[in-house]
């Protein structure tokens, strides 16, 4: 996990903020990789929603080359001066089978390229399954995690028919012995959104007529 | 209230830097004034938003709990604290103040020009100017929150006795944001430019159905942040408090590691 201090932090990444820390990540990443943007940050970059609090990322690079990534993006957010987070959402929840092939290919119209060191980039980027990254914000349940589910359901990315077809061969792999797996807690939340779901929209926090 | 008295009580408590003074019987008590957290901050701006995206489309709210926390009052010597709903805002950075005061009050004297009941001819104004203020946290001071006085009771008795409060959110199912924020309160009089900035927002959305009118405002709060708590519900695991010591630390549960 990278992470910045406080102070050096902004309030919020917008779309053009996430254009350009793949932008200078690619030019200051030149080994091959895959880059995976995860949650909001998907959706900010896909235009869905305005701001994200922080770039939220994971990466597969291989391990020789893993040092030269963090240096870069080290150097990447120093510059920038916003909030980094890199999470495998594997690290905290089981995932569900055949997550790396529902991964989204950022289209290159999306990320313009101004220079020929990122249009040659052999850093590929994507977005991280859906699912998994619902399965991911559903089990930590904090206000904009519901939202970030409401978002993908809103454009279609998942449906709440294969979340639950996924949920019910992955959940009997959810451990108590984990707070992000206990299992009890993530069908009351899981039951919360399906509520949220059928009363309100993505980005509604108040307390709506039909609630 | 004698002019004295009045002068007595918007000097009771004085703030130099991250330092809150209150003065009383000539005992001085420092308090180290502190900023909101960044959860609580996200979800008061993603409440914003969304209360203006529901008055912009001139829709029924039910409840605006990210505005209409409850207050929690008390006299020293008191047994049981006062308990009210009160409209708590944000004021600007003492740096940015003149401007969001200027564009919030330029905003006010134009929808003067209409009948107070033509709040569908303002909205658009009415919305725009209260979003271009949310829309920049990074002006806002987050170490202070904005209310105003109306009544006079219990809440103005207590704090002019004993400046000090605490403020307690509840948002919606099924997360429950809770926060409780403890303050020391400035009260602050009319020519104060957190006094009009409060004042002006409010005067924005006066006239909205959610809003019961008022007139008088005869003093503004200024309530000083020095302790906050994230009081959101948990579940509670064995051999764990239930007082938010477990988060969420890359999943585990201490103790029950294999």
């Amino acid at each position: 996990m990278v992470k910045g201090t406080i102070q050096a932090v902004k309030f919020f990444v917008d779309r053009n903020a996430i254009i350009d820390f793949v932008q200078r990540l690619r030019t200051e990443f030149k080994r091959p990789g895959r880059l995976f943007l995860i949650g909001e940050t998907s959706q900010v970059l896909e235009g869905w929603r305005d701001r994200a609090d922080e770039i939220t990322f994971t990466a597969q690079i291989a391990s020789k080359d893993r040092p030269a990534f963090v240096s870069a993006v080290e150097n990447v957010q120093n510059e920038l001066g916003i909030e980094l987070v890199e999470e495998h959402p594997g690290d905290l929840i089981p995932l569900p089978a055949g997550f790396q092939t529902r991964a989204h290919r950022v289209s290159a119209k999306k990320l313009p390229a101004n220079n020929p060191a990122v249009r040659e980039s052999h850093l590929k980027v994507y977005h991280f399954d859906p699912y998994s990254v619902s399965f991911r914000y559903i089990a930590r349940g904090d206000e904009p995690d519901y939202h970030i589910v409401l978002y993908y359901l809103q454009h279609g990315w998942v449906t709440m028919e294969k979340m639950e077809s996924m949920l019910e061969k992955l959940l009997p792999e959810f451990s108590l012995a984990t707070i992000a797996q206990d299992p009890a807690e993530f069908r009351r939340k899981y039951k919360g959104l399906q509520q949220m779901w059928r009363a309100i929209s993505a980005g509604v926090t108040h307390r709506p007529t039909s609630a | 209230m004698t002019a004295t008295n009045g002068q007595a009580l918007i000097q009771q408590v004085r703030v130099t830097e991250n330092t809150a003074h209150f003065v009383k019987d000539g005992k001085t008590r420092e308090f180290e004034i502190k900023e909101l957290p960044r959860k609580f901050i996200r979800w008061q701006l993603d409440y914003k938003h969304s209360i203006y995206d529901a008055i912009e489309k001139d829709e029924y709210i039910a409840f605006n709990a990210g505005h209409l926390p409850v207050v929690g009052t008390w006299q020293s010597d008191s047994p049981v604290p006062n308990l009210a709903n009160k409209g708590v805002g944000f004021t600007p950075r003492d740096e940015h103040i003149d401007h969001y005061l200027k564009l919030v009050e330029d905003a006010v004297e134009e929808i003067a020009k209409l009948p107070p009941h033509a709040v569908n001819e303002t909205r658009d104004l009415r919305i725009n100017t209260a979003r271009e203020f949310y829309k920049h946290p990074e002006h806002i001071d987050w170490r202070r929150l904005g209310l105003l006085e109306i009544f006079e009771g219990s809440t103005f008795k207590n704090l002019s006795e004993n400046p000090l409060a605490s403020v307690l959110w509840t948002g919606n199912a099924p997360i429950f944001v809770s926060y409780q924020v403890d303050c020391v309160v400035e009260i602050i009089t009319p020519d104060d430019p957190r006094y009009r900035f409060s004042w002006a927002m409010r005067r924005l959305f006066e006239y909205e159905p959610f809003h019961v009118v008022q007139t008088m405002y005869p003093y503004s709060y200024c309530f000083w942040v020095i302790d906050h708590k994230d009081k959101t519900p948990k579940r509670r695991y064995p051999g764990k408090r239930s007082d938010n010591t477990v988060n969420e630390g890359k999943g585990h549960i201490c103790g029950h590691v294999k």
